[in-house]
């Protein structure tokens, strides 16, 4: 299954190196947001099956917030990515049943697993 | 800036000595709340977080000792200075089992007015350095995550360089040399993925991260996945930084190697890496693989830059290595001490 992704990220490189890890795993990236009322914007657009969502956004805004609106607004699972995975944040984190807690800096590999975990959970409501 | 009076509780059942000793401490220009019971007493520390209590031992119900230790007990109060009173007929036992169940003074009633004063000034004047040494080490934790946080970020964004560059490349000798470069930086990078995750920020564990370093390293390969085995057998080993980033970089070399020259024309590929304590007190760290050895390489790959590599680090674990390559396939077995002799010592 293709999946429609959106990529929640305020550093370019790191929007663009998941992007660039989306496509060659054949799915599609409906758009990368670079805070959290761009977020809302596409997600009301777009529609995605999953985002991934950087846990610090621009000027401060948190991604965690992103990651409840959309789970509680649009039903859109997150995958969610951060520099700082500890005891902490975690758990904050574990509560928004995100599909995956993805540590910086992460390998390709792990952003992959994610995205066929999240497409598992996907078919299975179907 | 307004001087804010400090705050003292003070705790007696017995209503002449509660009035003598506040009197006293509210001339000396201390705010003073009052409580006549134990349970009284744990409520208003727990609610206005005094900074010290003078507290009487011979209380109705919960006696002072006991509310001394549940104060110095609750990490939420327990940074409260604890003076305990007692009059003279008070025994040995009882004004040692004080200090051990955490008082940090004991004064013998009747108290003269100018030491009870001195006392409870000396210990406030500990309390002020002690919640400037807490702020200081909270303020330090801070920086220290933020930085860690940064690090982390700046390593991801020159691992998302070297991937969106490698796109780039057309020639494919030339893309996979860039792919190994790839691979070796994020071998280090994900180190300090897996520092800071738990109670232990400064050393690694290592049955985790060499699982998924090669997990990675696995999808990252071009070989059929349905038939490459490679299996991880760990101890619960934690290494420091400057251990574990070596260790990662020859487990990156050879399991890359093993994924290269594995492929066996018709069997299934297993490659199996492990790190075990072994009698001797030292890490032995071991990969095979079923390929077709080293006969099967170039002379050129075997005297190439992952060999080099590969022996300069085990030099700088001060470990030994032995090779054994038969057309069955190859083994590679290194020996390193836990300790490795760390280049930075506090105060060096």
């Amino acid at each position: 299954m293709e999946a429609r992704i959106l990529i929640v990220e305020d550093e370019a490189l790191i929007a663009l190196h998941l992007e660039q890890i989306v496509l060659d795993a054949g799915h599609r990236v409906v758009g990368i947001a670079f805070d959290p009322e761009e977020a809302k914007e596409i997600v009301r657009k777009e529609r995605p099956d999953l985002a991934f969502v950087d846990m610090r956004l621009r000027n401060g805004t948190s991604g965690l917030d992103v990651a409840r609106y959309l789970r509680e607004q649009y039903d859109v699972p997150s995958v969610l990515v951060s520099g700082n995975l500890d005891n902490g944040n975690t758990e904050a984190a574990t509560q928004l049943r995100p599909v995956a807690l993805v540590g910086k800096p992460f390998m390709p590999a792990t952003i992959l697993g994610a995205i066929d975990m999240a497409i598992a959970r996907l078919d299975n409501r179907h | 800036m307004q001087v804010v009076p400090d705050t003292i509780l003070n705790v007696d059942d017995d209503d002449a000595a509660l009035y003598a000793t506040s009197r006293i401490l509210r001339r000396a220009g201390f705010t003073v709340l009052e409580a006549k019971t134990g349970e009284e007493a744990l409520e208003i520390v727990r609610r206005e977080r005094p900074p010290l209590v003078l507290l009487d031992i011979n209380l109705p119900g919960i006696d002072g000792i006991e509310v001394c230790r549940r104060i110095k007990g609750d990490p939420e109060t327990s940074s409260t200075i604890v003076l305990q009173m007692s009059a003279t007929s008070i025994e040995l036992r009882d004004r040692v089992g004080a200090l051990e169940a955490g008082a940090d003074s004991f004064l013998v009633e009747p108290v003269e007015q100018e030491e009870l004063e001195a006392v409870v000034r000396a210990l406030l004047r500990l309390h002020r350095s002690e919640s400037t040494l807490r702020a200081m080490l909270e303020e330090r934790n801070l920086l220290l995550r933020e930085i860690n946080h940064r690090i982390k970020n700046s390593l991801q964004l020159v691992t998302s360089i070297l991937n969106l560059q490698s796109q780039e490349f057309t020639d494919p000798q030339a893309r996979e040399r860039f792919q190994h470069a790839v691979s070796r930086v994020m071998a280090i990078a994900s180190v300090h993925e897996r520092l800071y995750q738990d109670d232990d920020p400064m050393t690694v564990a290592m049955d985790e991260y060499i699982s998924s370093l090669c997990v990675g390293l696995s999808n990252a390969s071009i070989l059929d996945p349905g038939k490459t085995t490679i299996t991880v057998q760990v101890e619960r080993v934690r290494l420091p930084t400057e251990v574990a980033v070596p260790v990662a970089l020859i487990v990156n070399e050879l399991v890359t190697n093993s994924l290269k020259y594995a492929q066996t024309p018709n069997d299934q590929n297993v490659i199996n890496v492990s790190l075990v304590r072994i009698p001797s007190g030292e890490l032995r760290l071991s990969t095979s693989d079923n390929g077709r050895g080293i006969q099967g390489s170039t002379k050129a790959e075997q005297s190439g830059l992952g060999r080099r590599l590969v022996d300069t680090f085990v030099r700088q674990l001060s470990g030994r290595i032995k090779t054994h390559s038969s057309s069955t396939g190859y083994e590679v077995e290194i020996i390193f001490p836990e300790q490795a002799t760390s280049a930075w010592r506090p105060g060096s």
